[in-house]
C-alpha cells in the first residue's frame, strides 16, 4: 500500500507532497472505523431494548466491513484505483454523519447497562482509547517499507524481497498498540476486541481466496456474500449465540483443512479452476464467522458501555493492520486474473478460526460465570434487607412492650416503698441499656448499605454509651469517620468515662457531646464531679498513671487530633476531642 | 411567648390532653397532673382522635406519645398545630429514634422527654412548656444544633436558611453538655432570662423554617390551588 516512490503519483497522476499521500492513505482505514464506531453506537442504544439486536447490528457492521475490504480488493484492482477513493469518502462521510447520535447516545451513557459506563472519568478514558485506536493507522501507514527497514535495522530492498516479514511486523506493532489501548479500556473490552479481530482476521484470506474463485461478475459472490453476512447477523440474534458462533467456527476450520487436503495442499487451485460450491460455502462460513463471532462479543462489551469507543476502533485497527499485512504480501502475487494467496495461509487462517471459537465460547463462560455471580451477590443483598427488616421490627415491639412497661415500673415504683424503690432503679438501669442498645443498632442498620469498609459512624457507639448516669447528645445524622480513627475516637470517650467513674465522686453525672463540624468532629465529655487542679493530669503522668494522658491524648494525637481539658476543684471537668477532618475525608 | 397572658393567672388551671396508646401509662400520667392541679379534659388513646377531640377539649398543652399506632406523632403535631397554633406540645418517648424527635422539634413540638423521667420532672416540663419554654433534654439540644450545623453545611445554602448567633450556639451547646440554664447563666454572666430567651430563639426559627419550607413544597407541588 505504501511503497516509497509510488504514493505522489497514486491518484490522477499528478504530483502532490507526500503528507497528502498519508492523509489519502488513511481515508479508507479512518472511514471503516468511523462508519463501524456509529454503527456500533447505535447498536449500543439498541441493546436497552435487547441485547440480541445489537449483536445483530454489530454482527452486520462488522460482517459487512470484512466483505468490503475483500471485495474493495477486488474492485481497486478491477477499475483501476480511482473509484475506490470516492467510495471511501463516501463511506467516510457516512461515519461521519453517524458519529454525531452515536456520540449523543455515549454522552448519556446506558442506564440499563449491568456494568455501567461509569463516572465521567471513565467514559473519557473509553473516549480517548477509541481515538487513540484510531490514530494507530497513522502509525501503520508511516511505517513504510523504508522506515520499517531501518526500524528492523535492515535495508528496503532486502525487506521487499521478505513481503512476509514485512507483513508480520505491520501486524505485531498493530497487534501490540491495540492490545496495550484495550488492556487500558479494561479485560473485556481487552477480551472481546481479541475475540472477535481474530475472527476479522482469520476471515480474510479465505474470503479472498472464494472471490478469485468467482468470476467477477458472477452474482454469486454477491449472494454468498450478503447471505454469509446475513447468517452471521442471524446468529448474533439467536438467544444461543455462542454456542452457535463455537460450531461455526469450527465447522469453518473443518472445512478449510478439507479444501487444504482436497487440493493436495495447493488451496489456490479452487480459485485457479473457479470451483463454484466450494468457494461459495466457504464465503458464507467466513463471513458468517466474522458477524456471528463479532456480535456475539457485542452484549458482553455493551454492558460494560465499550461497545462503540473501544470495539469498532480496536477490532476496526486490528483488522486493517491484518488487511495490509496481506496486501503486502500480494503485491508480488497479483496476477492478470485473481490475487493468489500463498498456500501455507490457509491453514494458519484455520487455526485462527480454532482460537475464535474457542475464545468466544470463553468469554460467553466468563460472562455466564460473572452474571450468576452478580446474581449471588444480589441474593445475599436482599436477604441482608430482610434480616435487618426482622430486626427493626423486633426494635418495635421491644419498644412498644418492654419499654412501656420498665418506663411504667420506674414511674409508679417509687410509690410503693422501698422495694419499690429498688425496683424502679434497676428498671431505670435495664431502660437504659436497652434502649442504647436499640439505638446504636438502628444506626448501623441504617448506615450500613451505603458505608464503605473505610468509614465508620459515631453516633451509634457513642449512643451505646449511655447508662443512668450518662447522657448522650449526638446529631440525627450518623457522623462517619475513617474506621480506625472512628474506634479511636470512641476508645478515647471510653477512657475519658472510665476516670470520670473513678475520679470524679461516687454520684458524679456525665454528657456526651458529638458535633459534625465543617472542617472536623467535636466531642465532649464533661462531669459535674470534685473536678481537678488544671495541674494535675500532668502530674497524674508524671507519677506513672497513664490513664489519662495516653489513652486520650495519646489515641487522639495518633488520628491528628487534639485534646483539650479543663478543670476546677467543685465544678466539675470538662475533654475535649477535636478530629480534623482529612481534606478529602469529607461525604 | 408567655405574654399573652393566657397561662399566668395561677387560679385558671391549665388545661392539659395527654395522648399514648399504652391505657395503665397514660391514666398515670393524668392522674399525676391531676394531683399537681392541672386540668386533664382529655385522655386519648390514638393520634386521629386526638385531633378531632382537641377543638373540643382545647387543651393549652398536649403531653403527647411520639409512637402511636395510627399516625406518626410528626403528623400528630403538624395537624393539632394547623388547627389551633396557639397549642403547645411536649412529646415523651420512649426509645426514641433520633430522626423522629428531631423532625417533632423541627414540626413545631416545643420540648421533649424520655418516658422514664420522674413524675415530678414531667409536671415541671408540663409546666415550662404551658409557660411557653422550651422544656430541652440534652439529647435534644444536640439534635438541633446537629441539625443547624447540617443546614449550614450544605454547599450553597438558601438565603433564607436559619443560622444561630454565636450566643445561641454557645448556650444551645452548654445546654447539650448538661448544664442547667443556672449554671449557664452563671458561667456566661448573663440573666437565666436571657439563656430562656436564647434556647427559645434557636428552637423558634427551626419552627419557622419548617413551616417556611412546607409552604414552599406545598406551592411547588400545586398543593395550594386545591386548599
Amino acid at each position: 500500500m505504501s511503497v516509497p516512490g509510488v504514493v505522489e503519483e497514486w491518484i490522477f497522476n499528478i504530483r502532490y507532497p507526500v503528507a497528502v499521500g498519508y492523509v489519502v492513505n488513511l481515508l479508507p482505514t479512518a472511514a471503516y472505523i468511523l462508519t463501524i464506531v456509529a454503527l456500533l453506537a447505535c447498536a449500543q442504544g439498541l441493546h436497552r431494548a435487547s441485547p440480541a439486536w445489537s449483536a445483530v447490528v454489530v454482527a452486520l457492521a462488522l460482517g459487512s466491513r470484512l466483505l468490503g475490504s475483500a471485495m474493495m480488493a477486488g474492485i481497486s484492482w478491477e477499475l483501476g484505483s480511482d473509484h475506490p477513493a470516492a467510495w471511501h469518502t463516501a463511506l467516510l462521510a457516512a461515519g461521519l454523519a453517524g458519529l454525531a447520535p452515536a456520540a449523543w447516545l455515549y454522552r448519556r451513557g446506558d442506564p440499563e447497562a449491568v456494568g455501567p459506563v461509569g463516572g465521567r472519568a471513565r467514559r473519557v478514558r473509553l473516549i480517548v482509547i477509541g481515538a487513540l485506536a484510531v490514530l494507530v493507522p497513522v502509525l501503520l501507514e508511516l511505517l513504510t517499507m523504508q522506515g520499517m527497514a531501518s526500524l528492523l535495522g535492515t535495508t528496503w530492498y532486502t525487506l521487499y524481497r521478505h513481503k512476509d516479514a514485512y507483513g508480520d511486523a505491520i501486524g505485531v506493532v498493530a497487534l501490540v498498540a491495540v492490545t496495550v489501548l484495550a488492556l487500558i479500556a479494561g479485560r473485556w473490552s481487552l477480551a472481546g476486541a481479541l475475540t472477535a479481530s481474530v475472527a476479522q482476521v482469520a476471515a480474510v484470506l479465505p474470503v479472498t481466496v472464494a472471490f478469485g474463485a468467482l468470476a467477477a461478475d458472477d452474482p454469486l459472490r454477491l449472494l454468498a456474500a450478503a447471505s454469509g453476512v446475513a447468517l452471521g447477523a442471524l446468529v448474533a440474534g439467536v438467544r444461543w449465540r455462542v454456542p452457535v458462533a463455537t460450531a461455526l467456527a469450527v465447522l469453518t476450520a473443518l472445512i478449510l483443512f478439507i479444501a487444504y487436503d482436497a487440493t493436495t495442499g495447493d488451496p489456490e487451485k479452487l480459485a485457479a479452476q473457479h470451483v463454484a460450491v466450494p468457494s461459495v460455502l466457504i464465503l458464507v462460513l467466513c463471513a458468517a464467522v466474522g458477524g456471528a463471532v463479532t456480535g456475539a462479543t457485542a452484549p458482553a462489551l455493551a454492558a460494560q458501555g465499550a461497545l462503540p469507543a473501544v470495539l469498532g476502533p480496536l477490532v476496526g485497527v486490528l483488522a486493517v493492520g491484518a488487511l495490509q499485512a496481506i496486501q503486502a504480501i500480494q503485491a508480488t502475487q497479483v496476477t492478470d486474473e485473481f490475487q493468489i494467496v500463498s498456500q501455507d495461509d490457509v491453514i494458519p487462517a484455520a487455526i485462527l478460526f480454532l482460537v475464535a471459537g474457542l475464545a468466544i465460547s470463553g468469554l460467553g463462560l466468563a460472562r455466564l460465570l460473572t452474571a450468576r455471580n452478580a446474581e449471588r451477590k444480589h441474593a445475599g443483598q436482599i436477604r441482608r434487607e430482610s434480616a435487618a427488616a426482622e430486626r427493626d421490627r423486633l426494635g418495635r415491639s421491644i419498644h412498644d412492650g418492654v419499654l412501656q412497661v420498665l418506663a411504667l415500673v420506674q414511674r409508679e415504683g417509687p410509690g410503693l416503698g422501698r422495694q419499690g424503690n429498688e425496683l424502679a432503679a434497676l428498671a431505670g438501669e435495664q431502660e437504659v441499656a436497652l434502649r442504647s442498645m436499640l439505638a446504636s443498632e438502628a444506626t448501623a442498620a441504617r448506615t450500613a448499605p451505603e458505608r464503605t469498609a473505610t468509614t465508620a459512624d459515631l453516633v451509634g457507639p457513642l449512643r451505646g454509651l449511655a447508662a443512668p448516669t450518662v447522657e448522650v447528645a449526638t446529631p440525627a445524622q450518623a457522623v462517619e469517620l475513617p474506621s480506625a480513627v472512628a474506634s479511636e475516637v470512641v476508645a478515647a470517650v471510653r477512657a475519658a468515662l472510665d476516670n470520670v467513674r473513678r475520679h470524679a465522686g461516687a454520684d458524679a453525672r456525665a454528657w456526651i457531646l458529638l458535633e459534625e463540624e465543617r472542617d472536623g468532629v467535636r466531642v465532649t465529655v464533661r462531669d459535674d464531679g470534685i473536678g481537678f487542679p488544671p495541674e494535675r493530669p500532668a502530674e497524674a503522668a508524671e507519677a506513672g498513671r497513664l490513664g489519662i494522658a495516653q489513652s486520650m491524648r495519646g489515641r487522639i494525637a495518633d488520628c491528628g487530633g487534639t485534646t483539650t481539658i479543663d478543670s476546677r476543684p467543685g465544678q466539675g471537668s470538662e475533654v475535649e476531642f477535636w478530629i480534623p477532618r482529612a481534606p478529602q475525608g469529607r461525604r | 411567648m408567655n405574654d399573652d397572658g393566657r397561662n399566668i393567672a395561677p387560679d385558671i388551671p391549665v388545661r392539659v390532653m395527654v395522648v399514648d396508646d399504652h391505657p395503665i401509662w397514660r391514666e398515670a400520667v393524668a392522674r399525676d397532673l391531676a394531683e399537681a392541679g392541672y386540668d386533664v379534659t382529655a385522655v386519648i388513646g390514638e393520634g386521629a382522635q386526638a385531633i378531632r377531640v382537641a377543638p373540643a377539649a382545647r387543651p393549652d398543652v398536649v403531653v403527647l406519645d411520639l409512637q402511636l399506632p395510627d399516625l406518626p406523632g410528626v403528623e400528630v403535631i403538624r395537624r393539632l398545630l394547623a388547627a389551633d397554633p396557639a397549642i403547645r406540645v411536649l412529646m415523651l418517648s420512649a426509645s426514641g429514634d433520633q430522626q423522629d424527635v428531631l423532625d417533632a422539634l423541627k414540626a413545631g413540638a416545643l420540648g421533649y422527654l424520655v418516658k422514664s423521667a420522674r413524675p415530678a420532672e414531667l409536671i415541671e416540663a408540663v409546666a415550662r412548656t404551658a409557660a411557653g419554654d422550651p422544656v430541652f433534654t440534652v439529647a435534644a439540644a444536640g439534635l438541633v444544633l446537629g441539625e443547624y450545623r447540617r443546614l449550614a453545611a450544605v454547599s450553597a445554602p438558601p438565603a433564607d436558611t436559619p443560622q444561630l448567633t454565636g450566643r445561641e450556639t454557645e448556650v444551645l451547646r452548654l445546654v447539650a453538655k448538661g448544664l442547667s440554664y443556672k449554671q449557664i447563666a452563671e458561667r456566661l454572666v448573663v440573666s437565666h432570662r436571657t439563656v430562656q430567651n436564647h434556647v427559645q430563639n434557636s428552637l423558634g426559627k427551626l419552627h419557622l423554617h419548617n413551616r417556611v419550607e412546607l409552604t414552599r413544597y406545598a406551592i411547588e407541588q400545586g398543593l395550594d390551588q386545591d386548599a
